[in-house]
């Protein structure tokens, strides 16, 4: 049973996430279409979250790298986080026709985004959508918790063939990720606004979703590491995260430049409508937010040796980071629809994040502090090499 | 011409301790010569962090800082071409001249500094000429003491004693050297 802190740290979380979901259902009163909107963004940002961790794991299990097995628990219960999610995808999938243009077309839209919706219908039709919503899902689900198995069984007894099912199992499972992950881009968000084609935007979601993911556990390493659930784990192993948190802020920078320049060079209407939506209103100030707060600025400070190996440092930096990736979902999802930011988004966001939180500090407490047998520790050459992880 | 005083050791561990007692008995001027990096060994010698990054940062800035310039007054001011009704001046177009030019600039500091830092190219260093130094590359650690040096040869047998003495311990073969002057 868990207690007192620990006890805390996933009912507080608890506590927000359900009182925010409150304030979500009062605004879904007054204003049901943009409430559906910030909640699907809310949802798409945890929901790349999840897995962006849950593809880190596998590329870690993959590359047979072993410096990341002291802070295991918190990946794997990261990427673990993501069952939870199928439930937060129902209010989405009982109201379709409230945002997606393809579910029911006003009457006002241009000539251009007619055709296209015309175009799609046979792929977007609402009964395939929520068929192959729900193949993703239950990939998803069905990963995670084989994951989370294969990492419990390794964890009990440290056996090669452990080891060899959790590389198998993250093998198999890349590409397999990779795609449904793109696919759900597609038709969650990018159907939002017909079209608009992006070939990158999956990979954009991804890129976005694995900066996320690292700030999470950022912060999630170091509370953990406070309260004594890791295993030996020293400043070269945040050093680790803190560069990999650099190449993701690298990565998704990168994502996002071609994406915007591949548009401005061809400069056609049909493309260039989703970057005009975004430099509009209250939009044009989150742009240069995103741009200094989610590139320049976390860019500069992870240049840094000493700040990348202080774990207080990258858990602050992930706090902010985690702001500015919420903030990237919901320019990629509400101005789809014309719409301005609004203060009461914000309610979504704190809901599905904080549950999801919740869930997965439970999952890191749950497994409690009981470690592998001194014996099968011993034997664990893995956690030997973690343990003496240096970083270059 | 100026002496030194050399010390060989024969395994990593005594090189670190008599690296120790070489800088506790005051000796600032130590280097030592190893087969492979020893961590520790910087730790005692002194050896700071580089400060080549902030260096390399900042040729990164000024050559994001010169693609930009260079890019605005041929774009905007030099040669103004009207395309399909773009701004002149471009900021995305031109950020790619931007990235590569950081990199290059950054990369060529970095190899230039690299080399004068080390002071390289260097063919032949005199301590080449001292016998057995050729087994630093393989199984011995030398420890290179420059500020035993002084005119005196009295002060100069003095601290050859003294290092004599404290390092025998460690099975360290200590001895006295000539190199040619201008290394540092």
């Amino acid at each position: 049973m868990i207690r007192g802190p620990m006890r805390r740290g996933v009912l507080v979380p608890l506590g927000l996430g359900l009182a925010a979901g409150a304030l979500t259902l009062v605004y879904a009163l007054f204003d049901p279409r943009r409430a559906l909107l910030a909640w699907i963004a809310a949802y798409a940002f945890v929901l790349a979250t999840a897995l962006g961790a849950m593809l880190l794991v596998m590329v870690l299990h993959v590359t047979g790298a072993r410096w990341w097995r002291v802070l295991r628990r918190v990946f794997v219960a990261a990427a673990g986080t993501t069952p939870l999610l199928t439930l937060f995808f129902l209010p989405i999938a009982g109201s379709l026709a409230l945002v997606y243009p393809w579910a029911s077309p006003p009457p006002d839209l241009p000539e251009r985004v007619h055709r296209a919706i015309e175009h799609q219908q046979t792929w977007n039709h609402p009964r395939f959508f929520l068929a192959r919503s729900l193949a993703y899902l239950a990939t998803w689900t069905a990963l995670a918790v084989l994951l989370r198995r294969a990492d419990a069984a390794y964890a009990s007894r440290p056996t090669a063939e452990n080891a060899a099912r959790e590389r198998t199992l993250s093998a198999a499972g890349l590409p397999v990720v990779a795609f449904t992950l793109t696919f759900a881009a597609f038709d969650w968000l990018m159907s939002l606004q017909p079209g608009w084609v992006s070939n990158v935007f999956g990979v954009y979601v991804f890129t976005s979703g694995l900066l996320s993911a690292l700030a999470v556990l950022a912060i999630a390493s170091w509370t953990a590491s406070r309260r004594g659930l890791t295993d030996g784990e020293t400043a070269d192993h945040f050093h680790a995260v803190g560069r990999l948190t650099l190449m993701a802020v690298i990565l998704w920078t990168y994502i996002a430049f071609f994406q915007l320049l591949l548009v401005w060079i061809a400069n056609l209407p049909a493309e260039v409508a989703f970057y005009w939506t975004r430099s509009r209103g209250s939009w044009r100030a989150v742009d240069v937010l995103l741009v200094l707060g989610r590139f320049v600025l976390p860019f500069v400070l992870l240049l840094s040796r000493s700040l990348k190996r202080s774990p207080i440092f990258l858990a602050a930096l992930g706090c902010w980071l985690v702001v500015m990736s919420a903030l990237d979902f919901a320019w990629l999802v509400i101005p789809a629809a014309g719409a301005e930011l609004a203060i009461a988004d914000a309610a979504p966001f704190v809901c599905v994040f904080a549950l999801a939180w919740a869930y997965g500090a439970h999952l890191v407490y749950a497994r409690g502090s009981a470690p592998a047998s001194p014996e099968d520790a011993a034997l664990d050459r893995v956690r030997r090499d973690a343990l003496r992880y240096r970083s270059p | 011409m100026r002496d030194v005083i050399i010390a060989e050791l024969d395994s990593p561990e005594r090189a670190v301790q008599a690296a120790r007692s070489v800088r506790a008995l005051g000796y600032r001027r130590v280097e030592a010569f190893t087969p492979f990096p020893i961590p520790e060994l910087e730790d005692v010698l002194g050896v700071r962090r580089t400060r080549l990054p902030y260096l390399v940062f900042f040729a990164g800035l000024s050559g994001a800082a010169l693609a930009l310039l260079v890019q605005w007054w041929t774009n905007a001011v030099d040669y103004p071409i009207d395309v399909g009704g773009r701004p002149k001046s471009s900021l995305p177009t031109d950020m790619l001249i931007v990235f590569e030019t950081t990199v290059l600039l950054a990369a060529l500091t970095a190899f230039a500094a690299v080399l004068v830092g080390s002071r390289l190219p260097r063919l032949h260093d005199p301590l080449f000429d001292l016998p057995g130094f050729e087994r630093t590359s393989l199984d011995r650690f030398w420890i290179l003491i420059g500020d035993a040096y002084d005119d005196d040869a009295d002060v100069l047998d003095e601290a050859l004693d003294l290092l004599d003495g404290e390092l025998a311990r460690l099975g360290a073969v200590v001895t006295r050297a000539r190199l040619p002057e201008g290394r540092a």
